[in-house]
C-alpha cells in the first residue's frame, strides 16, 4: 500500500536518530556511573572470635561482637549452647539490646520485643532477629553467615 | 517549527523559546580563523567533565591524613570503575588547563581583547589563574611523594615575596608545614572555594561575551567589513558538539590506556624524591626557578625570580589595556612577545625534562 | 588554519602523553629506590574486565562516528535553512510580539 505523504518529515526521521543513538550512548553511560555511586553491600562469610574472651560468659546472658559494620550479639542459653544474632532490628534498624530478666530482646526506637530465641513477639518488628551460624572450634568460636549451628556446650 | 505540548506548557512559564531566539540572533563569524571559537567551549566541555568526575570521587575520597592515600587507592582498586573516573579526573584537568592555553594565546594572538573587550580579558586571566589554582590544589589530594614535594615546594615560592609572603605560605598550608591540616585546606579550597570563585567569574566571562558578542579579525576592523556569520544557534552549536564528541572520545581512549599512578603515601620525614617535577602547566616557571643565581647582587635570587614572575603576570592582566595600538608598531612588538613567551614556555618545559 | 589547530592539538596530545610517561616513570623509580609495597596499579584487572574495556571504547568510537554522521546532516540543514532565512521569520514575529 503506497501512502500518498510520508508519516513523518525528514527533520523528525533525522532528529529521531541522532536523539535515539545519544539516548542509547547515554544508557550505556549510566551502567558504570551507577556501580560506581551505589555501594555494593558487603558482609563477612565468617567471623572469628577468640574463645577465651566468651568461655566465661554466663547462661542467659550475652556479649557483643562486630559482625562487618553491624552488631552481632552472641547470648548463652539456659542450657549451657550458644546463640548468634544480627543485632539490628527487622523494624527500622536500630540496634537491639538483651534484657535478662525478662528473657526478652528489647528495641528501644519503638517498644520492639523479641523472645530469647530472637522471635518478634511484640510491637512493629514483622520478623525474628537474624540468626547467624556457629562453629565451636579449640581456639576460636567462629560466627557463620549461614544458619548453619555447630553448637556444643562448652 | 510545530512544538510539542510539553515543549509548549514549559514555554508559556520558563520562556525557553527566548532563549532559542536570542540563541539564533547570536552570530559567530566565519572566516579562515573562525576554528579558535571552539578553544573556549571546549574548557567548559573538560570543567564539566571535571565537576561529574569530581563528585563521584568526592562520594569516597578521604581527605584526612591517615587516609587520603589509602581511600584514593580504595577507589582505583575497590570501587567498581573507580580507576577510570580517577584517570578521567586527571586526565580533564590536563586537557582542560591545555585548552586553556591555547584559547589564551589565540585571543592574545588575535587581540581579541582590544576595546571593549578587556574586561573579558581580565575575567579570563582570572578564569585562567583559578583553573590553575584547582590543578594545584588536586595535586596534592591523593597524598602521595610527588603530592607532598609539589606541594611543599609550590607554596614555599610565596614566601619570597617580601613582608606578605611569609602570610601567604601559612594561609596556603594551614601552618608552617605542609601536614593533614593542608589537606584539608586544599580540599575545602578544591571542591567549595575555588569552585564558587570560578562559576562567579565564569557568569561574567559568558555575560561579557554575550553583551558584546563574538570578535572578528583585526583585519575586518581595520577594512571596516563585516564577516560572514552563522546564527550560534543551531548552526555553530552543532558543529561545537561533534568537536565536544571528538574530545570526549580522545579523553576516555586517553583515560583508559593511560591512567595515573598512585605512589606511596608521603612521607613527613623522608627527604624529597630526586628528579621532583611539578605537574607539565608549572614546568616552565619550576626551571626559570632553578636558573636563577642563589643571589644577584643584594638580592635573593629567589625573590628575584618570583618578582619577575609577578611583574609578567601583572603585565599579562593589562595587556588590553597597555596595547593601545593593536594594528600599529606597537601592537606588533606585543605579538612578537607573545610568540617569544610561547618559545620560552615550551623552551624551559623541555629543559626541565632533561 | 584546519592544519594548524589539528597541528597543535597532536603537538599537545604528544606533550601530554610523553609527560604522562615521565610521570609512570618516575614513580617507578621511587619504588624501586624505597623498595616499599608496589605502587597502586590501576586498570582492569582481569581478561574479562580488559575484553569489557576494549568493547566498551568500540562502541564509544563508533557511536561517535555515527553521530557526527547525524550531526553534519543537522549542520547541513540548519546552514540550508539560514541561506533560506528560514529563521528570520522567526526572528520578525517576536520582534513584532515586543
Amino acid at each position: 500500500m503506497k501512502i500518498k505523504h510520508s508519516l513523518f518529515s525528514r527533520r523528525t526521521f533525522l532528529n529521531s536518530l541522532l536523539g535515539g543513538w545519544l539516548a542509547a550512548v547515554a544508557s550505556s553511560l549510566l551502567y558504570p556511573i551507577l556501580k560506581f555511586i551505589i555501594p555494593p553491600y558487603r558482609e563477612p562469610d565468617e567471623v572469628e572470635l577468640v574463645k577465651s574472651e566468651y568461655e566465661d560468659l554466663e547462661p542467659n546472658s550475652t556479649k557483643n561482637f562486630m559482625w562487618g559494620s553491624k552488631p552481632g550479639i552472641l547470648k548463652r542459653n539456659s542450657d549451657g549452647t550458644f546463640s548468634a544474632f544480627v543485632g539490628v532490628c527487622t523494624h527500622l534498624d536500630c540496634n537491639v539490646s538483651y534484657l535478662p530478666e525478662q528473657r526478652k530482646f528489647y528495641c528501644a526506637c519503638h517498644d520492639g520485643w523479641y523472645d530469647e530465641s530472637g522471635n518478634n513477639i511484640s510491637g512493629p518488628p514483622p520478623r525474628p532477629l537474624r540468626q547467624l551460624g556457629i562453629s565451636i572450634g579449640d581456639e576460636t568460636i567462629k560466627i557463620l553467615k549461614s544458619g548453619q549451628v555447630n553448637n556444643e556446650k562448652v | 517549527m510545530k512544538k510539542s505540548k510539553l515543549l509548549a506548557w514549559l514555554d508559556e512559564r520558563l520562556g525557553i523559546s527566548q532563549l532559542s531566539r536570542f540563541g539564533q540572533k547570536k552570530e559567530v563569524p566565519q572566516h579562515n580563523h573562525s576554528l579558535w571559537y571552539y578553544t573556549g567551549s571546549s574548557i567548559l566541555f573538560f570543567f564539566i567533565i571535571q565537576i561529574i568526575t569530581g563528585f563521584m570521587l568526592l562520594l569516597y575520597y578521604k581527605p584526612t591524613l591517615e587516609q587520603a592515600n589509602d581511600s584514593v587507592a580504595a577507589i582505583m582498586t575497590e570501587v567498581p570503575f573507580g580507576w577510570i573516573i580517577r584517570s578521567i579526573h586527571s586526565w580533564s584537568a590536563s586537557f582542560m588547563i591545555a585548552f586553556v592555553i591555547i584559547h589564551m594565546l589565540s585571543i592574545w594572538l588575535t587581540k581579541s581583547y582590544r576595546k571593549p573587550r578587556e574586561l573579558t580579558w581580565m575575567s579570563g586571566v582570572l578564569l585562567m589563574g583559578l583553573s590553575l589554582a584547582f590543578g594545584f590544589t588536586g595535586y596534592l589530594l591523593p597524598w602521595d611523594e610527588l603530592s607532598l614535594s609539589a606541594t611543599k615546594v609550590g607554596t614555599d615560592i610565596p614566601r619570597t615575596i617580601p613582608l606578605i609572603g611569609e602570610w601567604i605560605t601559612k594561609f596556603l598550608r594551614g601552618g608552617e608545614d605542609v601536614t593533614g591540616d593542608t589537606i584539608t585546606r586544599f580540599f575545602g579550597m578544591h571542591v567549595s572555594i575555588l569552585p564558587l570563585a570560578i562559576f562567579l567569574v565564569l557568569a561574567l566571562h559568558i555575560f561579557l561575551i554575550q553583551k558584546h558578542g563574538i570578535s572578528q579579525p583585526l583585519s575586518y576592523d581595520r577594512e571596516g567589513r563585516k564577516a560572514r556569520t552563522i546564527p550560534f544557534w543551531p548552526n555553530f552549536l552543532l558543529r561545537e558538539s561533534i568537536f565536544w564528541l571528538v574530545l570526549s572520545g580522545i579523553l576516555l581512549t586517553v583515560a583508559v590506556f593511560f591512567p595515573h599512578h598512585l605512589g606511596q603515601p608521603a612521607d613527613l620525614t623522608a627527604p624529597a624524591p630526586e628528579g621532583i617535577k611539578p605537574e607539565w602547566y608549572f614546568l616552565f616557571l619550576f626551571q626559570t626557578l632553578k636558573i636563577f643565581p642563589a643571589h644577584l647582587l643584594l638580592i635573593e635570587g629567589e625573590t628575584l625570580a618570583v618578582l619577575l614572575i609577578l611583574l609578567s603576570a601583572v603585565l599579562f592582566f593589562f595587556l588590553p589595556v597597555i596595547d593601545t595600538d593593536p594594528s600599529g608598531k606597537k601592537g606588533k612588538i606585543i605579538t612578537l612577545i607573545a610568540v617569544f613567551f610561547i618559545a620560552y614556555a615550551v623552551g624551559m618545559s623541555l629543559w626541565s625534562l632533561l | 588554519m584546519k592544519t594548524v589547530l589539528i597541528g597543535v592539538l597532536i603537538l599537545l596530545s604528544a606533550g601530554l602523553l610523553i609527560t604522562g610517561k615521565v610521570h609512570a616513570q618516575q614513580e617507578i623509580d621511587l619504588e624501586t629506590r624505597n623498595e616499599a609495597k608496589t605502587v597502586v596499579h590501576p586498570g582492569p584487572q582481569d581478561i574479562v574486565e580488559k575484553v569489557g574495556i576494549y568493547v566498551f571504547l568500540a562502541w564509544v568510537w563508533i557511536s561517535i562516528v555515527v553521530l557526527i554522521y547525524f550531526l553534519r546532516l543537522k549542520v547541513k540543514e540548519a546552514d540550508r535553512l539560514y541561506e533560506l532565512k528560514y529563521y528570520d521569520s522567526f526572528k520578525k514575529e517576536s520582534d513584532q510580539q515586543k
